[in-house]
């Protein structure tokens, strides 16, 4: 995202000249769509209420047959918000958002968002969720992709639940609160991903196969680094254990991650006979099929 | 151009390997690009240089401005 800003603010001062503020802005959005829908390879628009709610409940943008946005459904704990810019800080409390995907820094900055739920296989916009402060659990199990800095510097969430934070770059740093990262996706954690993140002390990776990690900053400043306190992995049995006599684990000798064993900060587990076998790192059940 | 040191951690041996045009390297296992790769020196892993380079980190004074032009105050 950060890239399509520079893109904007490097239009050099003939071509801004040209454009008016309103211009601008839709100009700026229009990067903003484009790259939340590249980035999730949906090709649908980008989802933003940019309407007034009148009412509590739950809220779709369709329903006001919003200016070319649908699809999101906030639930509102009472009336009189407005979300005509819900960058501004209007949505409040337990939010469920259902449908397409979050557009990027759709929430960032508000105070309010006590709790996130994802429903469904949406992609989580780059900033999304930046520094959104009060946030105290995010649930997004069937996501399909976590942006860049979505979650940086929700400095009150204990707990994440992500589908898939491949190459979320800064997904959760500074989350200085945060105990318990759940990922279900593979794919690769990209750098500085835990940064900062001074109490993590569980992480689960569900996925079957490895995920790789892009440098071991991905857990600077963190508990898992060198020299820091220490925490547990839990990863799927055939990849804690393949010889299936406890001697041996894929992760060990990966990329990255077989230096994150040698500084003595992790403890392996497998999922398979925990309590995260049935349930995620919130205590949400984990449906059975 | 590939770069490899090696070091010592815990009594074990490491190789670190990076590329000193800042591009990422490619390989390892899982097999992928990273932008620094440390295995072990027993396992003798080989990379070669990619094409592609890591992003540049961003600022968040960037992101600030932005939003700005969006007429968000922060």
């Amino acid at each position: 995202m950060i890239d399509v800003y520079r893109r904007d603010l490097q239009m050099n001062d003939e071509q801004k000249g040209q454009l008016t503020e309103d211009e601008e802005k839709e100009e700026a959005l229009r990067y903003i769509e484009e790259t939340t829908n590249s980035a999730s390879g949906s090709g649908g628009p980008a989802a933003l209420i940019r309407k007034t709610v009148t009412a509590n409940g739950d809220y779709t943008a369709a329903d006001e047959g919003a200016d070319g946005y649908s699809g999101v459904t906030v639930n509102v704990p009472s009336a009189g918000y407005t979300v005509d810019d819900i960058a501004g800080g209007a949505v409040a409390g337990d939010i469920t958002l259902t449908g397409e995907n979050i557009m990027q820094g759709a929430f960032t900055y508000n105070p309010r968002i006590t709790s996130v739920t994802v429903m469904g296989a949406a992609a989580i916009g780059n900033y999304a969720f930046y520094y959104c402060t009060g946030i105290t659990r995010f649930f997004a199990p069937a996501a399909v992709q976590t942006g860049q800095n979505a979650l940086e510097g929700c400095s009150a969430m204990t707990h994440a639940v992500l589908g898939n934070l491949n190459g979320a770059r800064y997904a959760v740093k500074g989350c200085t609160n945060l105990t318990a990262l759940d990922v279900g996706g593979g794919g690769k954690l990209a750098s500085s991903a835990c940064y900062g993140c001074t109490r993590l002390e569980t992480i689960v990776l569900r996925s079957a196969t490895l995920v790789a990690l892009d440098q071991t900053s991905v857990f600077t400043n963190s508990p898992f680094k060198n020299g820091g306190t220490g925490g547990t992995i839990y990863i799927p049995r055939a990849l804690y254990d393949h010889l299936g006599d406890g001697s041996s684990s894929d992760y060990k000798v990966a990329t990255n991650w077989s230096t994150v064993d040698g500084w003595g900060t992790v403890t392996w587990a497998s999922i398979e006979g925990s309590v995260y076998e049935t349930q995620y790192v919130d205590g949400t059940p984990i449906p059975t099929a | 151009m590939i770069v490899q040191e090696s070091y010592e951690l815990n009594g074990r041996q490491f190789v670190r390997t990076w590329s000193d045009e800042g591009r990422y390297v490619v390989g390892g296992n899982p097999e992928g690009q990273y932008t620094e790769a440390n295995d072990p020196a027993a396992l003798g892993r080989v990379y070669t240089e990619g094409e592609a380079i890591p992003a540049a980190d961003c600022e968040a004074a960037d992101y600030e401005s932005a939003l700005g032009r969006l007429g968000v105050e922060v």
